[in-house]
């Protein structure tokens, strides 16, 4: 079955469309449901590489340093991601403990680092197409931007009964999330397309 | 079939999901460029999500009833529902709080659950609703269920803080478990919903 690079079949409605020649930037939609088709990225591979690996960079500090530190009648208290999920597993609640290290922790870092992967090899092919799937089926599951927002709601509610400050993670959770907005934003499936 | 926008499937052709490449035949398969499975419409789609649904709407009932957090002072222990949260946020005076909780903790989880089943039911059983309504629902169906996640990280994160001896502990509550799988379980059936199903229905009523 010989593929026809020339068509693209609507992801949502399966109405077939010809590919038309895109300016940076610009996105085609679907002329029946009006769903995105394709896009041409405004950002080069090469450009996409360097947030990538800056994201991997603020992930790291993310998960290393603490997200909220306080102290209650001069007791100080802090923790960090990692930490939060070992009190969570300590105390038997497995299921919100593998839940949050996915979505907080797993997925984001799989993505970024699968990500650069898949940005420093194409001039691999066998290696592109496993690691092209691995990265859009992962994606949807990694939730950082969430969890800054979880953040931001536990400071909220901690600052009622104790003095609380946002720990240098909070901040590289939140440029994160934004570095990974950018690469979500990026149309991966122009790299199949340039790799033929 | 629709004369004015021919489906892929119409002339013998499936368009691979993952990739975007158009292949040749309606047989399941693999795609040739990038290895995902192929399928012309997903196979069982509606059974399945059907069964991802009545499984989240059944979890619904524990993760609201359920203490998702317990906190134990001095003076006591007190079990927090996702409701009674987000009723402390409203009497301590940060009601836009307990708004922001309400939607996605609530609303989003039940409307997710009503807009799914809704959507399931009208691609087998289409009866000249709108299908570019139901298009645009289905879409931020798929946008709007992560949120739910939020109460998930708090917990957590309040779990990992408040570890103080005597003065104050907070613990994760049996209703974390139900509320997470909700959330899982509604992006799943999301996931599993082939839209192309709705507009194959949809069709003769253009």
């Amino acid at each position: 079955m010989p593929p026809s690079p020339s068509l693209i079949a609507c992801r949502e409605c399966d109405s077939l469309h010809r590919r038309v020649p895109l300016a940076a930037g610009e996105t085609a939609h679907c002329l029946r449901c009006g769903a995105e088709l394709y896009r041409r990225p405004r950002l080069h591979p090469e450009q996409m590489l360097a947030i990538s690996l800056t994201a991997f960079i603020t992930l790291i500090i993310a998960n290393c340093q603490p997200i909220i530190e306080m102290s209650i009648n001069g007791i100080p208290s802090s923790t960090t991601l990692l930490g939060s999920i070992l009190v969570l597993l300590h105390e038997g609640r497995l299921t919100l403990a593998t839940l949050v290290l996915g979505t907080g922790m797993l997925f984001p870092l799989l993505d970024v680092t699968l990500m650069l992967a898949l940005l420093l090899t194409p001039h691999l092919p066998r290696l592109q197409a496993p690691l092209f799937r691995l990265v859009s089926a992962l994606r949807p599951w990694g939730m950082t931007e969430v969890f800054v927002l979880g953040g931001l709601v536990s400071l909220v509610k901690l600052s009622h009964s104790a003095r609380v400050v946002a720990g240098a993670a909070l901040w590289a959770f939140a440029v994160s999330a934004l570095l990974l907005l950018v690469m979500a934003h990026f149309d991966l499936r122009r790299l199949m397309d340039e790799a033929e | 079939m629709s004369a004015a926008h021919p489906t892929a499937r119409d002339l013998g052709l499936t368009g691979c999901r993952r990739c975007g490449l158009v292949v040749r035949g309606t047989d399941a398969g693999l795609c040739p460029r990038c290895q995902s499975r192929l399928s012309s419409r997903q196979p069982n789609s509606l059974t399945r999500c059907w069964a991802l649904l009545a499984a989240a709407a059944i979890l619904y009932v524990p993760a609201n009833l359920l203490p998702i957090m317990v906190t134990t002072t001095l003076f006591g222990t007190q079990r927090d529902t996702i409701l009674s949260g987000i009723l402390y946020f409203w009497e301590t005076g940060s009601r836009g709080l307990a708004v922001l909780i309400f939607t996605v903790s609530i609303l989003i989880p039940l409307l997710k659950l009503i807009s799914l089943a809704y959507l399931t039911y009208s691609a087998a059983h289409p009866r000249g609703q709108s299908i570019h309504q139901r298009a645009r629902l289905y879409r931020l169906v798929e946008v709007i269920g992560r949120w739910s996640m939020l109460d998930m990280f708090v917990v957590a994160l309040m779990a990992g803080l408040v570890r103080f001896q005597n003065m104050g502990l907070i613990e994760a509550g049996p209703g974390a478990a139900p509320f997470g799988a909700v959330v899982v379980l509604t992006m799943l059936a999301a996931l599993t919903l082939d839209p192309r199903l709705m507009w194959d229905s949809a069709e003769d009523k253009e």
